[in-house]
């Protein structure tokens, strides 16, 4: 049985169902009565309702066993310019020379596992485990928009000029990943990233 | 909020509906939020109050100026709402997405077309408590950490802003570090490994790091957000409900 708590009165919080898909998650829970939205984090799913939440328990244990939807998966293809920062010292921790990073960044194919930290920002998994890094010590107070970034796993694009304390290796070139029609990518969509020339 | 966008809107919506029940606009209507001063000039008739000033006609040329003395908010209502562009399902500005700006001197603004509503206008006062739900993550902290932030005076820090409201007092105790990030919620009250409780406001991020000692009861935000800095804020706890049956 999922444990849930409570966030709020209009909203519940409960553990993120393994090896379920986070697009049938979502598309699931919206058709649970007075959901208003949804929020999907790494550990923890968040279900935000219009008043009090009327859901059973049981609603929420059946999302374990969901089966993903056989809709066709959208693959995002991002042009990447691999010119960050922190790529000579990314390169230092991970042992390995300043190419082979960006080789092995832009070969992955990666997931988008969460939504979260700004609009529009995706946590995509799939990154090679020799760039895993921590967090840097100091966060930058200044990321500009753009800026292709890795730390704890994950690595993402920030959407907007914020402060940041992943390690900044590259940017993107030519898209937006908000703007006035939402984010550019969305849960459970794939991601590559294609060095521009 | 799935595609990491906060819900938004005004920071105090009482005092929004305020506003726009004086000029006969429903309550949601689009308005101006002014935190300091602003002075408006009319480039035509119109009809227009703010949540402390009665209606006012207009003429081209007049003046309004609002200020935000009483609450840490002032809310500028003219008939038939601002005509502002609806993004995402919203009229609302929201700097942390890019969507909309700060006015700037010389701005022109264009009135919309909302429809006549009349509703009586309900009185404002921010109250002495602010409830509060124990909440997710309580059990991370100290037992007598809800203890603490019931029964402690708060200030709230000039920092604040629609992200979060930043709040001096005693720091709440027994708060681990830790790096997941999870879903959040407009009032929850985040702890940060200093201890100091940051209330998140309606642009906040939509996941966080910190631990959620409570989350402001849903008709208690806009009375704990209307608190100006340097003001006292104080929590009550309400007992926890079962939302799930």
């Amino acid at each position: 049985m999922t444990e849930w708590r409570a966030l709020g009165a209009r909203a519940v919080r409960f553990s993120r169902p393994p090896g379920t898909s986070p697009r049938a998650l979502l598309d699931r829970i919206r058709t649970w009565p007075g959901v208003v939205d949804v929020v999907i984090a790494r550990e923890d799913v968040a279900v935000y309702f219009d008043d009090a939440p009327r859901i059973s328990q049981g609603a929420i244990d059946v999302l374990a066993n969901l089966r993903d939807d056989d809709g066709p998966v959208r693959t995002v293809e991002l042009p990447a310019r691999y010119d960050g920062p922190d790529l000579p010292a990314v390169a230092d921790a991970a042992g390995l020379t300043i190419d082979e990073v960006v080789r092995v960044h832009a070969a992955a194919r990666y997931e988008v596992e969460t939504m979260g930290f700004a609009p529009g920002f995706a946590y995509l998994v799939g990154l090679d485990p020799r760039l895993c890094l921590p967090r840097l010590s100091t966060p930058r107070t200044r990321v500009p928009a753009g800026s292709i970034a890795l730390a704890g796993g994950y690595t993402g694009v920030y959407p907007f000029d914020s402060p940041g304390g992943w390690h900044v290796i590259g940017r993107v070139e030519g898209v937006r990943l908000f703007d006035e029609h939402g984010a550019l990518l969305r849960l459970g969509d794939r991601v590559r990233f294609v060095r521009c020339p | 909020m799935h595609e990491g966008l906060a819900p938004g809107g005004a920071l105090v919506p009482e005092l929004l509906a305020a506003a726009n029940r004086r000029v006969q606009n429903p309550d949601d209507a689009a308005a101006i939020e002014v935190m300091g001063t602003v002075t408006m000039r009319a480039d035509g008739a119109m009809r227009v109050a703010t949540d402390a000033i009665e209606p006012r006609d207009l003429r081209v040329g007049d003046e309004i100026t609002v200020a935000s003395e009483r609450h840490r908010a002032a809310y500028l209502a003219v008939r038939g709402g601002i005509d502002a562009p609806v993004v995402l399902g919203s009229r609302s500005t929201q700097l942390s997405a890019g969507i909309g700006r700060l006015l700037r001197s010389g701005d022109r603004l264009s009135m919309g077309e909302v429809p006549i509503v009349s509703r009586p206008v309900e009185a404002f006062e921010p109250v002495d408590v602010v409830r509060v739900i124990p909440g997710p993550d309580h059990t991370a902290f100290a037992t007598h950490a809800l203890v603490v932030l019931t029964s402690s005076p708060y200030v709230v820090l000039p920092s604040s802003d629609r992200v979060g409201m930043r709040l001096e007092g005693p720091a709440l105790p027994g708060v681990t570090r830790r790096d997941v990030t999870r879903p959040m919620v407009c009032g929850a009250i985040e702890v940060p490994p200093d201890g100091r409780p940051i209330v998140l406001g309606p642009e906040h991020p939509t996941t966080g790091g910190y631990p959620v000692i409570a989350v402001v009861a849903h008709d208690d935000r806009g009375r704990c957000f209307a608190r100006a800095p340097g003001q006292v804020v104080r929590f009550a706890c309400l007992p926890l409900a079962a939302p799930v049956r």
